[in-house]
């Protein structure tokens, strides 16, 4: 009893049904996944959906739909019912390999007269040579001889390998997300920084930007030094984007870049240096006053409708700050490199302007599986599309001889269950 | 930059001019209108080539990298399948059913932007020739297939028109040729989603993140999966199959042009339409 009902169980697991209803199960819950924006604030989705709307999200994790629960268990039985039904198959691939025609004798509808025995030969190898099948294997049984000539047979394999294929790439995708590690590196040329939450550090030695003629940038290239935390170099690798730096399963991409400024931060006889960033802040120790570089003009411009910058070059740098004092902006004008900004006691300084780079750092396990993963599914399709295996099976028995071929394979041959009375 | 224009405007042109023979053909039953067809696409299909191939020679790259360049490379993907499907299963009527959608996708590139702009650094990538001429083809596919399947409708619905039967091979043929337009198209669509991931991992270091164009391919390719498993499985053979088939062209249309006009920016559309139902 108990027994009947785990084979039910299986049954139903391992079935075609069963594997086509989840792809299309997923299929609508990725559809979803693509209409409502994933992964934004919260307050986007507050601002853009209605009271209802927005618990539904929420309760549902709509807004998270690739990585719920229940899109993660879908796949997962998946999964299972393609190893299930990958195993249960391949005894079937196998056997359809091996297996020859069904051999039926009836009577001959033929008879053909040869005049040597050496012509019966010849004839035979004839059927074979003009139906392409270039080998045969002779088999002798009892009382009559088996002439075996096999095409193609690796088409059999096909399906069986895409689905292998698709297995592997979404187990290597799933160990991928669920080992992965990103993190990224940004700074100007000439800084070393670590790398968070490795125990690499990265020396950027140069940063160039290559723009086009009419102001858009080609590329961007980051001059990279890999260190470990000794400070020895593991690798060093000019990167751009499409050309990341690769160590050890960590890959250094070129994302981002923006504008930064030296910083010269005084007050009575204190002086505090340090890079500030575009759009960043630099609050000083007693939280009491505070600077934010709002934004660069490396080709400043001031018109009724706003401020601009007329080109990427350096021709009339411009900053954009806010002053903060206790909290409260009490400045907020544009300064040229070097202009002294004063309130109170403090004295600041923006300076030498230069672009940085941003590196995306990540390490994505499972990438060599899932490619292959990919490639075992092509080669599948195409076998499985495009290799039609064929069987030709002559018997001769007496003298009498048969021909068969598998049912697939006749399409190729065009001769099936042919029998022909051959006399000497 | 005028040879390419104006040989992309002749082949508009010579295009529409082959649909209204083949629409002539059909409806008049004017045998000779579906030659004239025929030759038009050839003829436009020449003018086509010549402007993709000034426009590739102006920019020193495959036209590939925009709205534009994709929809006239992927009208020139629809006609050459077109050529090849015509030429050997032979039936002159394939045209009335494949014309419109070849026009429908040329005249969607025509009102694109043509300027010719430098690619942005990610687009400068060797995957991605192979990620959108692959993707060329595979819609063109299953483009051919979308109008076989029509056929395929019509056909079973006019049963005893002389001039259907006549023209509109059998059932099963026309089932045989959807099926293998749409095993074509499946498997330069799996090239496309693997190459396209390859691309995305050299630029991104992430080789599928579910962006709402990766999972408009997964969906599509999803819809054929089912197709071809349903339709060697149940024997599926008939109008469902072929509804399904133009339901899958549906997708790929969604997937090259809705992607990118209706679920786009931050306020798109269908979450417009989603706060409404
Ligand atoms: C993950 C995505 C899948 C893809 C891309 C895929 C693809 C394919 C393809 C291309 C074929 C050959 C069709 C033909 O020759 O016309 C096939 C056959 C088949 N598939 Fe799938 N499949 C998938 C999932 C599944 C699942 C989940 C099952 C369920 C167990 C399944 C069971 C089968 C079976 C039983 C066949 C027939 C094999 C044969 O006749 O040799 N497939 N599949």
């Amino acid at each position: 009893m108990e027994n009947k009902k785990i084979k039910k169980v299986l049954n139903l697991l391992r079935s075609m049904k069963f594997g086509l209803f989840l792809l299309g199960i997923l299929a609508m819950i990725s559809l979803v996944g693509s209409i409502i924006p994933q992964e934004r604030e919260l307050s986007f989705y507050q601002n853009n959906f209605s009271e209802g709307r927005l618990n539904l999200i929420l309760a549902l994790r709509l807004n998270n739909i690739y990585r719920s629960w229940y899109f993660v268990m879908l796949f997962g039985f998946l999964c299972v019912n393609l190893t299930l039904c990958s195993i249960t198959r391949l005894g079937n691939v196998l056997n359809r390999m091996r297996t020859l025609p069904k051999v039926d004798n009836t009577n001959p509808t033929e008879t053909i007269t040869f005049k040597h025995k050496e012509d019966q030969e010849n004839y035979i190898n004839g059927i074979f040579e003009g139906n392409g099948f270039k080998h045969f294997e002779m088999k002798k049984e009892k009382d009559k001889i088996l002439y075996i000539g096999r095409k193609f047979r690796i088409g059999y394999l096909g399906s069986w390998l895409i689905h292998l294929g698709m297995l592997i790439v979404i187990l290597s995708y799933g160990y991928g997300q669920y080992t992965n590690f990103s993190t990224s590196v940004y700074g100007v040329p000439g800084s070393i920084i670590d790398v968070e939450g490795t125990d690499f550090r990265v020396a950027i030695e140069d940063f160039r930007v290559d723009y086009r003629e009419d102001g858009t940038v080609n590329q961007y290239y980051t001059d990279l030094k890999l260190l470990n935390s000794n400070d020895e170099i593991l690798k060093s690798q000019e990167i751009f984007v499409n050309r990341p730096l690769g160590y050890n399963g960590f890959n250094f991409y070129q994302s981002a870049t923006g504008w930064a400024a030296d910083l010269v931060f005084r007050r009575d006889n204190e002086v505090i240096e340090d890079v500030l960033y575009e759009s960043t802040v630099f609050i000083e120790e007693n939280e009491e006053v505070a600077i934010h570089f709002t934004k660069f003009y490396p080709d400043f411009i001031a018109t009724e409708r706003g401020l601009f910058t007329r080109s990427n070059h350096l021709n009339n740098p411009m900053f954009l700050y806010s002053l903060f004092f206790n909290g409260i902006r009490v400045d907020m004008n544009v300064a040229a490199p070097g202009d002294l900004i004063e309130w109170n006691e403090y004295q600041i300084k923006l300076d030498n302007p230069r672009m940085y780079t941003y590196l995306e750092v990540n390490r994505l396990k499972g990438k060599i599986a899932a490619i292959t993963g990919g490639l075992l599914a092509m080669v599948g399709l195409i076998l499985a599309f495009y290799i039609k295996p064929a069987t030709l099976l002559i018997s001769l028995e007496k003298n009498k001889l048969h021909i068969y071929g598998n049912d697939k394979g006749m399409i190729n041959v065009g001769l099936n269950n042919q029998n022909r009375q051959l006399e000497v | 930059m005028l040879l390419e224009n104006q040989s992309f405007n002749i082949t508009l042109v010579v295009y529409t001019i082959a649909m209204i023979c083949y629409f002539v053909f059909f409806l008049f039953r004017k045998e000779m209108m579906a030659d004239y067809g025929s030759l038009m696409i050839k003829i436009g299909l020449v003018f086509h080539t010549v402007s993709l191939t000034t426009r590739a020679v102006e920019a020193a790259r495959l036209p590939l990298s925009n709205q534009y360049e994709f929809a006239t490379s992927f009208a020139w993907g629809i006609a050459i399948c077109f050529f090849e499907f015509e030429r050997r299963y032979k039936f002159k009527i394939l045209g009335t059913f494949v014309t419109p959608l070849l026009l429908l996708v040329i005249f969607y590139a025509a009102m694109q932007s043509r300027e010719i702009r430098p690619l942005m650094p990610a687009l400068q990538s060797n995957w991605i020739i192979i990620h959108v001429s692959t993707a060329i083809f595979s819609y063109g596919a299953f483009a051919i297939a979308c109008g076989i399947s029509v056929m395929y409708l019509l056909r079973d619905r006019l049963k005893t028109d002389k001039f259907i039967t006549n023209h509109i091979p059998s059932l099963e043929t026309l089932d045989l040729i959807s099926y293998r337009a749409i095993a074509l198209g499946f498997i330069m669509l799996t090239v496309v989603i693997i190459s396209g991931a390859i691309w995305a991992d050299r630029a991104w270091g992430r080789y599928w993140q579910w962006d709402p164009k990766e999972t408009w391919s997964f969906i599509t390719w999803v819809i054929y999966a089912i197709y071809l498993h349903v339709r060697l499985n149940k024997g599926w053979k008939d109008k469902k199959t072929a509804w399904y088939a133009i339901i899958g062209f549906a997708a790929v249309l969604f997937t090259y042009a809705g992607v990118n006009t209706i679920l786009s920016g931050y306020h798109s559309y269908a979450m417009i339409l989603l706060n409404m139902v």
